[in-house]
């Protein structure tokens, strides 16, 4: 149903009092920011709940927890201090830590200036209470509960606590919700449902609904709240769900008589325990009735309120005659739609299980690395860059990133760990076995909001290190000049270069950073998800991954190459025409039953890191006839194989790489270097959003990231 | 929490609040023995959780060594209000020149602690405030600002008490106010605190309650714990900790999710039940209806031989209608149902734990309304028959 907007609603009405600056904030931003503070089973179960059903729920506070992610897509923050940094607008707060901790978690809350806070704790010691209703007069907070149910409104769509989404809206025309109806304001929760349910089985709609909370002694009173709820213009009918104990109900009522201007709207109360003994807790610490006292009990409570006008009901169906009275008959919506919803959501067939990943989204000819087009970042991002992107999910600052060059560039000067890569060996093995063997990879610490970006991006200056080591290409390597930053280095290690070529190396960087991360699927993801999911060193998760990458996943450049190659020396070898000689290579592996490497993706018709690739190549002028192949090959093979398998990005790289005059391995090598950083970025993402051990189907993996935006240039 | 005077003694003596000398005594020779020990005459008072235990005859002072036999004799193993007299206090007597009341309890509506002092005591000081208003001073303490004894002379001189005595007193609040806020006391009451013809000012009477919920931040206070209940369903339901109130003339037994909802309920049965149908008893089996809750709960209200059907009124608002079917199904499993149980279903997936229940000994209905309806109309049968 199209919601009333937020600045419109009882929830914007309710903060305006305590913190008037928030709701242009709110107008603007078109919604409340909300926290969840304490994320034990309950916290944490009802964050998704209430953002399921449309809450925005900004972060979770957990100390000690802060860079984890909760349903995969809350980030957790160790202080609330932490959390306005990053969102200054957080207007509304619920608090589920034990009884034990709830009053300094509560306390943070307030003196940190949230203007709204729901405290669901039950049993608060007393003398905690009034720690916290002190804090909380001083700082003007609407604080509901201890023991609250917590608010939800329904026009709005927005709730925040624990009550179910069993409230109907005031519906203007089919779908679209109106903002008016009746402000219930309760002491019990579960009664609420029953009070709902009475109300919309005749037509009449909750705009909002209060829990104040059942623990004797509690934040916001019928005192404080009835007024405000009538000063919202489209509250038409307050109800009062009181019950026995205390003297809540009867200070409502002397407040009427002291000062009627507050309660110009009219008001129903509905009050329970009609029935209750004396001096018997029933089950709220507030609902008893103490022998001999004149307030407190079911008949005082009734006389009070009705002394000042207000109706008194002690059952269901003289609320709903009472309220249809006050309301003149007024209805809000067909009770058919209600009663259809209530269906709908009681008969919804459990979901589809599914896990979700903020990194990469993948659809067939679609690869977005956190919402920005893997085209756009080929075009315009550097390495750097999109290590931060995939591990922050956003792009870092000038300075952040010239941090983080400084950073690889350090890693990188530390001498490569002494690995002998053996004859034959995968050069993805020989890659794998060094980060193992890496003691100064190992000692940089991953904890922290930035820990895991900082080690990645140090792993990235000791991956260069590794493969000049490797390669044998460590003199060059040592003779970079300063300004030719991180880029130089990459070249230098890669190719030997003793000189740098800035285009060159451009291109070699941009081979990198298409090679980044495909998604959650692919084997060496898998591998590296996986291992996560038992917390192992940073080390061991990456190397899993890596050492997943074979001629079988990851390595289908390097044959590309080969038979770019074999095409191009054909071609000169006979003189013949390109195209003819790359027939005649298509034949002659046919024959031998070979595959040829680099074409058909399993997702992709036009792998989207092609074109930006094949464009550098030509714009820097280091297009060659293996690049020229590449483009050819595909309509050549669907002649010969009859079979349609366009070009993937292996395959381009591969014909750079053979352009480059590179050896055919580096294809895989580049491929590697560049996945490290996806690797890294699902390995942290396993760690800080999905429970240990947890059982993976891959296949449920969805895309919960941020959508499709543009990268800037 | 409760705790019986002797031990709130023993607390007012670890705060320096002077009390005369006194001992507790569980059979009659134990007591004439702790009797000579103190010199006579001493008061001796039955230690049971009920006020008004010397209109019932459970405080008799002794002048003698035979007295302080017979008298705790006749205490010890007297009812008090459905309480049996397990121990007496024994405690010196003392001559008394004037009666005064002090206590400090919270006030749950302003969420304050309260200080009430009267020159009046020794009677119910509710009474005092009816009759004689102007006898009663009452201060709200400031949290921020603490307690100060100049605020709490001011307090005391207002409502009558003598200078000499006012300065007394006012440390002894001081002292109360500590203890107070140390052991999450929720009322601590001295009455009478007496002035003695010598001048000294005691405490020779104690009564501490301490806020439940606080109770975990001092293990050593649970210990002291004694049964209030006298309903030996209640105790029962108590030690498998369900929140469970037993009404006295009622038959139909209600048991609900959410302490509201089951008030509710009652309030419902009543006003359909034409007065036959009336509920028997408060019982919450709080969120989330698990089936050893459920089944704990069955068996408890059962357990009333009152009973004569029973009403289960749970709203899965999150938890599914067809998991709470089934685990009422798992309850009822070797429990014997005498009597017609109907359950009112209503939330997520109800009617596929209606079908779960359909064809059990449960009869599930839709609405309260008819839940109610259903109950009212096997009372009326019965009745008939």
């Amino acid at each position: 149903m199209q919601r009333v907007p937020a600045h419109k609603g009882m929830l914007c009405h309710l903060i305006k009092h305590a913190r008037p600056d928030l709701v242009k904030k709110i107008e603007e931003a078109q919604e409340v920011e909300t926290i969840v503070v304490g994320l034990g089973g309950q916290g944490t179960r009802h964050a998704g709940l209430m953002r399921d059903f449309g809450t925005t729920v900004t972060g979770g506070i957990a100390p000690g927890r802060g860079g984890q992610r909760i349903h995969e897509t809350i980030p957790v923050y160790d202080s609330i201090a932490d959390c306005l940094e990053e969102h200054p607008n957080i207007a509304a707060a619920s608090i589920w830590k034990h009884f034990t901790s709830a009053r300094d978690a509560t306390l943070e809350v307030i003196e940190a200036g949230i203007p709204l806070v729901m405290l669901i704790t039950e049993g608060i010691p007393l003398r905690d209470v009034r720690d916290i209703l002190v804090a909380a007069r001083k700082h003007k907070t609407v604080l509901f509960g201890g023991n609250t149910p917590g608010v939800i409104f329904p026009p709005e769509g927005i709730k925040i606590g624990m009550l179910p989404d069993v409230f109907y809206p005031e519906e203007v025309k089919p779908g679209q919700a109106g903002p008016h109806g009746v402000t219930i304001i309760s002491r019990s929760g579960a009664i609420l449902y029953h009070m709902s349910d009475a109300l919309a089985s005749v037509g009449i709609a909750q705009n909002a609904v209060l829990g104040i909370g059942g623990d004797g002694a509690n934040g916001s009173t019928f005192t404080d709240l009835v007024p405000v709820a009538m000063a919202y213009e489209n509250t038409d009918l307050v109800v009062v769900a009181g019950e026995i104990g205390g003297s809540k109900e009867e200070l409502l009522a002397e407040d009427i008589a002291v000062n009627p201007k507050k309660y110009p709207k009219p008001m129903v109360a509905l009050i329970s325990g009609a029935h209750a003994p004396e001096g018997k807790t029933m089950g709220h610490a507030g609902a008893i009735v103490a022998p001999g006292q004149e307030y407190g009990t079911f008949k005082s409570k009734k006389k009070a309120l009705e002394s000042v006008g207000v109706t008194v009901v002690n059952s269901q169906y003289d609320l709903i005659s009472a309220a249809k009275d006050k309301l003149k008959g007024k209805t809000y919506f067909d009770v058919s739609r209600y009663y259809e919803k209530m269906r709908l959501t009681w008969e919804e067939p459990p979901k589809k299980p599914q896990w979700g990943t903020l990194i990469t989204k993948i659809a067939p000819d679609v690869m977005l690395l956190s919402g920005y087009p893997i085209q756009e970042v080929i075009e315009h991002g550097n390495l750097l860059e999109t290590a931060h992107l995939l591990l922050k999910l956003d792009l870092p600052s000038r300075d952040i990133l010239k941090k983080h060059e400084k950073t690889a560039l350090e890693a990188s000067r530390i001498p490569a760990p002494p690995i002998e890569r053996f004859q034959s060996e995968d050069i993805s093995s020989a890659l794998a076995k060094s980060f193992l063997m890496d003691k100064p990879m190992f000692e940089v610490p991953s904890t922290g909001k930035d820990g895991p970006v900082t080690k990645t991006v140090f792993a990235l200056g000791r991956f260069a290190r590794y493969l000049a080591a490797i390669l044998g290409n460590e003199k060059a390597f040592d003779s970079a000049a300063e300004e030719e930053g991180f880029t130089g280095l990459i070249y230098r290690a890669v190719t030997g270069d003793k000189t740098f070529d800035a285009k060159r190396a451009k291109l070699i960087e941009q081979i990198i950073v298409a090679c980044v991360d495909h998604g959650t699927t692919p084997p060496s993801a898998q591998a590296t998800i996986l291992a996560a999911t038992v917390r192992p060193s940073y080390e061991i998760g990456i190397a899993a991954g890596i050492g997943a990458i074979t001629d079988v996943h990851g390595g289908a450049g390097g044959e590309a190459a080969s038979f770019f190659r074999a095409c191009v020396a054909k071609s000169e070898a006979g003189n013949i025409d390109l195209s003819d000689a790359v027939v005649a290579i298509l034949n002659e592996y046919m024959k031998k039953g070979k595959r040829v490497g680099g074409l058909g993706h399993r997702v992709h018709k036009i792998d989207p890191r092609r074109t930006p690739l094949w464009a550098m190549c030509d714009q820097y002028g280091l297009s060659g006839k293996c690049v020229a192949v590449s483009k050819l090959v595909s309509d050549l093979f669907e002649k010969v194989r009859g079979m349609s398998l366009p070009i993937n990005v292996d395959g381009v790289i591969g014909a750079i790489v053979a352009d480059l005059g590179l050896h055919p391995d580096l294809a895989k090598a580049l491929f590697v270097f560049g996945r490290v950083v996806g690797l890294s970025a699902h390995f942290y993402e396993e760690t800080a959003s999905q429970p240990q051990m947890r059982r993976i189907d891959f296949s449920q993996s969805v895309y919960k990231g941020k959508e499709k935006r543009s990268f800037p240039k | 929490m409760k705790i019986q005077e002797h031990r709130a003694r023993e607390i007012f003596r670890q705060y320096g609040i002077p009390v005369p000398d006194s001992e507790v005594a569980v059979t009659a020779s134990d007591a004439r023995d702790v009797s000579n020990r103190i010199g006579y005459p001493v008061v001796i008072k039955a230690q049971v959780l009920v006020g008004g235990r010397g209109k019932a005859g459970g405080v008799k002072i002794a002048n003698n060594s035979d007295e302080a036999f017979s008298k705790a004799g006749e205490i010890i193993g007297m009812d008090i209000k459905g309480l049996k007299v397990e121990k007496v206090l024994i405690a010196k007597a003392v001559d008394i020149a004037k009666e005064y009341y002090i206590g400090i309890t919270v006030d749950r509506d302003r969420k304050q602690h309260v200080v009430i002092v009267s020159p009046a005591g020794g009677i119910n000081i509710e009474e005092v405030a009816e009759k004689t208003p102007e006898k009663i001073g009452k201060m709200w303490i400031d949290p921020a600002y603490g307690l100060h004894p100049y605020e709490l002379r001011n307090v005391l001189f207002g409502a009558g008490f003598e200078p000499d005595v006012a300065v007394k007193a006012a440390g002894i609040l001081m002292k109360l106010y500590k203890a107070v806020l140390d052991l999450d006391m929720s009322l601590v009451e001295i009455n009478p605190l007496v002035l003695t013809p010598t001048g000294e000012v005691l405490a020779i009477d104690a009564k501490i309650n301490f806020d439940d919920s606080g109770i975990y931040r001092h293990p050593s206070l649970k210990e002291l714990k004694e049964s209030e209940d006298t309903d030996p369903i209640e105790i029962e339901a108590h030690s498998r900790g369900l929140t469970y109130v037993r009404l006295t003339d009622g038959n139909v037994g209600i048991i609900g999710n959410g302490a509201g909802l089951v008030m509710a309920t009652m309030d419902e049965v009543k006003r359909a039940g034409k007065g036959i149908a009336k509920p028997a008893n408060f019982l919450d089996i709080g969120g989330g209806a698990q089936a050893s809750m459920v089944k704990n709960a069955l068996e408890v209200v059962l357990m009333d031989p009152n009973v004569k059907s029973v009403l289960i009124n749970v709203f899965g608002g999150i938890t599914r209608g067809d998991e709470v079917a089934k685990g009422l199904l798992l309850a009822i499993e070797g429990i014997e149902l005498k009597v017609p149980v109907v359950i009112r279903l209503a939330g997520t997936n109800w009617r596929e734990g209606k079908k779960i229940l359909e064809g059990s000994r449960l009869i599930p209905v839709e609405t309260l309304e008819e839940a109610c309806n259903v109950i009212t109309n096997w009372m009326m049968e019965k009745s008939n028959v």
